[in-house]
Formats: structure tokens, C-alpha cells, sequence
């Protein structure tokens, strides 16, 4: 059985501004705790636009520097990444006595040196050889784009009075290491 | 008078030298003494307030409502011509012309206003007149508080215009002059329509001081003298009498011609029984002067006895509004509020609050998206990085072998012929050679300069044959750094200058000139635009 309560009008009154008063103070803390939840979001956004700019930033010189890198690959006809460390001395010693032979410079000797690792070398290669003088020059100027990467170190170019119309040269000739360059990233020939 | 009497509405004519009283058939005249600003003094105002407590038993409008005549110094008063409209929009049209013809905003007006009926006046057929009067509410405050009475409950209206009650119905020009003590009040009509209302500065006293000074008597008896004035007088008295009244009366008579035109003047308030004859005499012939002959008794004045005959709902009267203007009004007020412009303002408002958090939680996700991939791009950016700086290195780090070579060919003198040429990286270049005299090595050691290639060039040996034919030189140079040296003009692409020039001028180891071999490439041409410059 359910009692009837007999409410006054005050006590109506009392408990409708009580009523007002909780809505009131509801709507003001649900708001403030949105509010709160809405502006950290906000916060966290605002940083993740800055973060973002600052990668813009970061990424804008890198256009030009891909171009630069294409032309250089291009012209030394070399990609660095495609270098198997093992293989590089054997390869460039080859592909210079091939550039050699090819361009008519008798190859007499050769000699392949390792390099400390420490010094960005990986090794050196000293030759000696002989022929017409267009031919060595021709030969000089191919080393650059055999495509390993070749430092000529010194060039001595002597006649040869046994043989006139002959040309002796005297190469060294240092290759640089491009995983040693990946760990320092810092010149070292 | 009895309590039920204390119900009837009360008639009160503020006037300047007294205030007059009437609920039904009571009345009561009440003294009133003033300050020089014009308000009333202390004593007056509190024996006042007993005096209309003792008539009123009780606040003057505590139960009934009251009607007041005031005088009319301080009204204001307009004839304005206004557009047609139904009579509930004219308070409001009238509001907005009282706010631009007046110079205190309507809120701060006590204001009424009467439609002028259309014949005499000149109207058209989408106009009309209206006459308003205007007084500041200020101005009602010390009648109010004498009063004690709520604003509501109290009308104010002008005296001179209620008067006119009491001649009506009158047609044609008429004018009323009510007499004071000290002023009095003139209000002309023409066909019931007040044309004219004026305060001027002569009252009964005027009179009584001529007659005092004339007949060199007390003042009390003067006055008697002027009550007595209806009654014919004879003898000698009677003309000092005349020349006193014609004295005081010519100055009322001036003053009424220059500002009134009507013809028919009627008197009424102190001593203008006796006057009203006289001054007819003093404003010249077509004139006629007319005492209003009413019921006087206390509180009884033609001000009050038209008050209690129109009792504020006949249309000559005109009500002084006390109030603010009522909610209906603001209701209809707010109602023009531009309320679609306010909605859109209210709109932008909450998009300009709304749209920074729209803008994070929409745009987070697309963001977070985009950093995380330039992120994983990382160890790519790496490596251009990394093989950028190694080729960049290994440019750097290229010699200009066959530039060097070129310019020693390009200088040398024709004849000559190099033995051994060494060069390293580091831009030191040694030769030998042999020329034909001195003038050759001099020569070519100019060029060498000249070329801007080498910063130094010397001639470390010169050793002259025996046969005095020849010279061998033995020399030494350093090349510029890349930053500083003199470009090597570019041979013409295609053909073999290095070679050929070498050749040309001398061979090493070999005196014979060859042909060119077209299989060499030239030092700089085959070189990319972006390494020449830098070569």
C-alpha cells in the first residue's frame, strides 16, 4: 500500500529549486568536463600540427637534394647502394683493366692494397702500364664513370725511349667505402 | 465628510499662490507659500500634507482617484500633423515624434495628447492633428509627494485647458483668463481648440497695490475697496479709484492685446468679478470681457468643477501619462527585433566557438595518417642522406688530372717535348721537358700563370746542352683549390683538344706529331653542366 504524501506549497516550491539548482550544477559540470575532454583534444591536435609543419620543413630540402644525387649518380655512373663490400675491390680492379685494355693501355702491373678500415678507404690499387697517349689519356678520363667510386691518388706519365709513341703511366688509385661511410657518415679521403 | 465620501474621486487645481480641493460637494482652498526657486517652502509643505490628510482622512489617493489641474509653466505643448492610423498604433507613432520634437526623451515625459477634430484645421484626407502636452516628470514629483498617492491612481491634466468646460459648448474664438494672486493664465480657443496658452506676470495684487498707493490706505483696506468694486461708487473716491484700476489694468490690457486675438475673453479666479467690466473698457472697443459666474465656494474653482465634470474621460480632456510605458509596448517593441539577424549572429557565434574542436577531431586522424608516413620514410631520407654526402665526397675529392694536362699542352711552345709529367691529389704537378732556348721556357711559364690554374708554377732546373740547342727545364706548380681557380675554358665538343694539343705542340717522349684520335673523349665536355662549373 502506498502511503500518500501531502506535500505543501513551500515544500513544493523548496524542492523545485532544488530540483533547478542540481539540473543547473549537472549542466555546468557535464559542460566543464566536456569542455576539459574537448580542449585537450585539441591541445593534442594543435602539437600534431606543429610536428607536422616542422616535417614539412625538414622534408622541403630534400627535393633538391634528389635531383643533385640523380645527376651525380649519372655522371660517376655509380650507385652506392647497390655496392657489395666483399666484391668492390675485385669488381673495380677488373672493370680497370678491362677500361684499360679496352682503351689500349697495356696493363704490366698491379697491385691491390687494404686499407685500414678506419680511414674511409677500403683499399688501393697501384698500376703501371704503357701505350699510345691518347690511349692513357682516354684511360684517365674513363676512371671516373667505371662506376665504383675512385679516387685517383697521384698520375705519373713518362715517355718511354725504348719504345717512341709509347706513354708510361703510373697510376694509385684509392677506393673509398661506402659501408664505412654508412656507420660515420663522415669524410675521410 | 463621511467615510463614504472619502471614496469619491478628489479635484485638485495645483495653482501657484493656493491649491484648491473638491470631493464631491467638500472643498477646501489651501495657501501656498513658495521659495524663490519657485518650490515650496518646509512649512508650507508640512502644514500641506496635514491639511490634506485632515480633507482626505487619510492619503489624499489612497482609495479613490484623483484628478489634478496644474498651471502652465513648464508644459510644453505641440500641434503635430501625423499619417492616419488605428488608434492603437498612434501612442506609439506618437512616441517616436514626441523622442525628435522634444528635447527630453518621451520615458522622462509626463505626456498626453487629444485628437484636433478635422474642420478648421488644416489636414488632408491621410493626416491628422494632434495637439500634445508635455512636462517633465520631474516637475510632477512635489505634487506626487505632497499627494503620497501611487502614479497610477493620479491624473494630471492643464487647468486652462479644463476650464474651457465650463463655457462649453462655445464656438468661434474665445479666450480664458484666470486670475491669480500674483500671475495669471490665459488660454485662447478657436472652435474649442486651443490655439494659445500664457503665463503673464500680473495678478490681483497689481490692483490692490494701485489702489493702496492711490488712495493711501492699509493694504486690508484696499482690498476691501477692490471686493466692493462691483457696487457702484460715487464722490471723489471713485475716481482716484478709476485711475488706480486704470493703472494696473492698462498693463493687463497690453499684455492680453499683443498675444491674444480673441474677442471674448471669459474671467475667472480672484477679484475678476470686479475687474472683468474695467478691463473690457482698457482692451479698447470690439472686446468683451465676461465673468464666468459659477458656484463659488471653497475648493470650488473653474479649474476643479470641470475637473469633477469631465472626470478625465471627455475628449477636450487631455491625461498627463506618469507611467513608463506599459509591457504591451515593449511586447510590441521587441516583437520588430531583428530576430532572424540575431539568430544568425547567435548561429556564428557558436560555429567561431565550435568549429576550432570540429576542425581537431576531423582533421586528427588525416594528420596522424600523414606523419606516420613520412615517419616509416625515414631510414629512405637516411640514405639520400647518406649517399648524398658520399658522392658529394667523392666529387669533391676528384682531381683535374687532364685540365692540368690540358693547359700544359694549351702553353707549351711548339717544339717542346715533356719527358715525365706526376701529379697528385693534393695539386702538386711536376714536369720535365725540353724547349729549344730560354725565351720558350719564359714564355711558357707566362701561359701557366696567365692560365689563373696554378698558384704557383717554378722552374726548379734549366740546364742549356751542349750544342747550345736545347734546354732541359725541370718544374714544379700547385694547382689552385676547385673554390678558387680559373675554369679551364671548355674545349669544342667532339673533338679531342687534350690529345690533339699535346700532340701538337709536343709529345711525350716522342718529337712526332700524330693525328688525332677521335676516340678520347674532351676533358670537359663530356663532363655534366652541374661538375663543370666546379672542376
Amino acid at each position: 500500500m502506498i502511503a500518500k504524501i501531502s506535500i505543501s506549497e513551500k515544500d513544493r516550491k523548496t524542492l523545485r529549486f532544488g530540483a533547478i539548482a542540481i539540473a543547473f550544477y549537472l549542466a555546468l559540470f557535464i559542460g566543464f568536463k566536456v569542455y576539459q575532454s574537448m580542449e585537450a583534444r585539441r591541445k593534442s591536435y594543435l602539437l600534431l600540427r606543429e610536428e607536422a609543419t616542422r616535417a614539412q620543413f625538414e622534408l622541403q630540402p630534400y627535393k633538391d637534394k634528389v635531383l643533385v644525387l640523380k645527376t651525380l649518380m649519372e655522371s660517376f655512373k655509380l650507385d652506392p647502394g647497390k655496392l657489395s663490400r666483399p666484391l668492390v675491390v675485385a669488381e673495380t680492379s677488373a672493370a680497370i683493366q678491362k677500361s684499360a685494355s679496352s682503351g689500349g693501355v697495356m696493363l704490366a702491373q698491379v697491385r691491390e692494397t687494404q686499407s685500414r678500415s678506419s680511414s674511409g678507404e677500403l683499399a688501393t690499387i697501384q698500376m703501371e702500364g704503357a701505350g699510345p697517349l691518347l690511349a692513357v689519356l682516354g684511360f684517365l678520363h674513363h676512371l671516373d664513370s667505371l662506376g665504383y667510386p675512385l679516387i685517383l691518388d697521384s698520375v705519373a706519365i713518362n715517355s718511354d725511349p725504348a719504345k717512341p709513341g709509347t706513354t708510361k703511366i703510373s697510376l694509385s688509385i684509392i677506393l673509398l667505402d661506402f659501408e664505412q661511410w654508412k656507420k660515420e657518415g663522415t669524410p675521410r679521403a | 465628510m463621511t467615510k463614504n465620501q472619502a471614496n469619491l474621486p478628489l479635484f485638485i487645481e495645483f495653482g501657484t499662490d493656493s491649491w484648491h480641493l473638491l470631493r464631491g460637494a467638500d472643498g477646501i482652498d489651501l495657501p501656498v507659500d513658495r521659495l524663490e526657486n519657485g518650490h515650496l517652502t518646509t512649512a508650507c509643505k508640512e502644514s500641506l500634507q496635514a491639511a490634506l490628510l485632515r480633507f482626505s482622512m487619510g492619503p489624499p489617493g489612497g482609495e479613490g482617484a484623483v484628478y489634478c489641474g496644474i498651471p502652465a509653466r513648464g508644459v510644453s505643448w505641440r500641434r503635430l500633423i501625423l499619417p492616419r492610423c488605428s488608434p492603437q498604433d498612434l501612442p506609439g507613432i506618437l512616441k517616436l515624434q514626441i523622442e525628435s520634437e522634444f528635447p527630453v526623451h518621451p520615458d522622462h515625459l509626463a505626456w498626453g495628447w487629444r485628437t484636433i477634430p478635422p474642420t478648421g484645421i488644416k489636414e488632408s484626407g491621410r493626416s491628422q492633428e494632434i495637439l500634445v502636452l508635455a512636462i517633465k516628470k520631474s516637475a510632477l514629483d512635489e505634487f506626487l509627494e505632497m499627494l503620497g498617492a501611487r502614479p497610477g491612481l493620479v491624473q494630471f491634466s492643464l487647468s486652462g485647458l479644463a476650464r474651457f468646460e465650463m463655457i462649453s459648448p462655445v464656438s468661434g474664438s474665445c479666450a480664458i483668463l484666470d486670475v491669480g494672486k500674483h500671475d495669471a493664465e490665459i488660454v485662447a480657443f478657436q472652435d474649442a481648440v486651443p490655439e494659445l496658452i500664457r503665463n503673464l506676470s500680473w495678478g490681483s495684487d497689481r490692483v490692490v497695490s494701485a489702489l493702496q498707493e492711490e488712495l493711501g490706505s492699509a493694504r486690508s483696506e484696499a482690498e476691501e475697496t477692490l471686493a466692493r468694486l462691483a457696487e457702484e461708487l460715487d464722490g471723489p473716491q471713485a475716481a482716484r479709484i478709476d485711475s488706480a484700476l486704470s493703472k494696473a489694468l492698462i498693463l493687463l490690457a497690453d499684455q492680453i492685446r499683443r498675444i491674444c486675438s480673441s474677442k471674448v475673453i471669459y474671467l475667472t479666479g480672484q477679484s475678476s468679478r470686479e475687474i472683468a467690466p474695467e478691463l473690457g473698457q482698457y482692451l479698447g472697443p470690439g472686446f468683451e470681457c465676461r465673468w464666468m459666474d459659477l458656484a463659488m465656494g471653497p475648493g470650488k474653482t473653474a479649474a476643479t468643477l470641470s475637473l469633477q465634470k469631465l472626470e478625465g474621460g471627455e475628449p477636450g480632456f487631455i491625461s498627463l501619462k506618469t507611467e513608463s510605458p506599459t509591457p504591451v509596448r515593449k511586447i510590441k517593441k521587441t516583437a520588430h527585433l531583428p530576430v532572424k539577424w540575431m539568430v544568425l549572429a547567435a548561429v556564428l557565434m557558436l560555429l567561431v566557438v565550435v568549429l576550432p574542436f570540429l576542425e581537431a577531431g576531423l582533421r586528427t586522424p588525416t594528420l596522424r595518417r600523414s606523419l606516420e608516413t613520412v615517419r616509416s620514410k625515414g631510414p629512405v631520407l637516411s640514405a639520400i642522406d647518406r649517399q648524398y654526402g658520399f658522392l658529394q665526397n667523392l666529387k669533391k675529392n676528384q682531381s683535374p688530372y687532364l685540365d692540368a694536362i690540358y693547359l700544359l699542352a694549351q702553353s707549351a711552345p711548339q717544339g717542346t717535348k715533356f719527358e715525365s709529367i706526376t701529379m697528385n691529389r693534393r695539386g702538386d704537378l711536376a714536369f720535365r721537358g725540353v724547349m729549344k732556348d730560354v725565351n720558350q721556357v719564359a714564355e711558357f711559364r707566362s701561359k701557366l700563370i696567365d692560365s689563373g690554374f696554378f698558384s704557383t708554377v717554378a722552374f726548379d732546373e734549366q740546364t742549356t746542352s751542349a750544342d747550345r740547342q736545347k734546354i732541359t727545364v725541370r718544374g714544379t706548380a700547385q694547382w689552385k683549390p676547385s673554390s678558387s681557380r680559373k675554369a679551364v675554358s671548355s674545349p669544342s665538343p667532339g673533338t679531342n683538344a687534350v690529345g690533339t694539343n699535346l700532340l701538337k705542340t709536343s709529345a711525350i717522349g716522342s718529337k712526332t706529331n700524330q693525328p688525332a684520335n677521335t676516340n678520347i673523349p674532351a676533358t670537359n665536355a663530356v663532363l655534366p653542366p652541374v661538375i663543370e662549373g666546379k672542376r
